[in-house]
């Protein structure tokens, strides 16, 4: 019983080692993508145009919002493949 | 046995990250609004399954080149 209360700790410590590492890696990539996308290589100014900063709010908001929509796509697609996995498997099992 | 379920899991989610982050620099590009447009929206569900199509082709690919090099390997000795 003490095995397995450790074991769940050690996942669990694991886990959210793998979350930070994966919402640092998000971070990273939202800022590249934003200021590429929204920050011209033009450095006459040392201030963000509100142009600009209009752009960077509203692309961190779409890039969260895409984050979000293939999250659930990819579940839904890998469920999808796990039916039909198994569907052939049964298929198989039948014939046989 | 979980410890390695969890190694799977921190791979697909650097996946998931990076297609994420490829389909937004392709499909986004007009920051008008804060909302996603349909265009957009298509693009994106293009884009993931066939991200998600290329890489299982890929990984697919890649098993049969690794049962080549161990069927290789074992017939070597003889």
């Amino acid at each position: 019983m003490n095995a397995n209360a450790q074991l769940t700790q050690q996942q669990l410590q694991v886990a959210s080692e793998i979350e930070i590492e994966m919402m640092q890696d998000l971070y990273t990539r939202m800022t590249n993508s934003c200021h590429k996308k929204c920050i011209p290589p033009k450095y006459h100014e040392n201030d963000l145009t509100k142009g600009e900063s209009v752009c960077i709010d509203r692309c961190v908001a779409k890039y969260f919002e895409i984050h979000d929509r293939v999250g659930k796509k990819l579940t839904a697609l890998s469920t999808q493949q796990a039916q039909s996995q198994m569907a052939e498997a049964q298929a198989a099992a039948t014939q046989s | 046995m979980e410890i390695d379920n969890l190694k799977g899991l921190r791979d697909f989610i650097i996946t998931y990250n990076q297609i994420a982050d490829e389909c937004f620099n392709y499909c986004v590009y007009n920051f008008n609004n804060r909302n996603l447009s349909n265009d957009e929206e298509l693009c994106l569900h293009n884009c993931t399954k066939r991200f998600v199509s290329s890489q299982t082709r890929l990984s697919r690919g890649f098993a049969d080149y690794q049962m080549n090099k161990l069927n290789q390997a074992n017939q070597v000795p003889k």
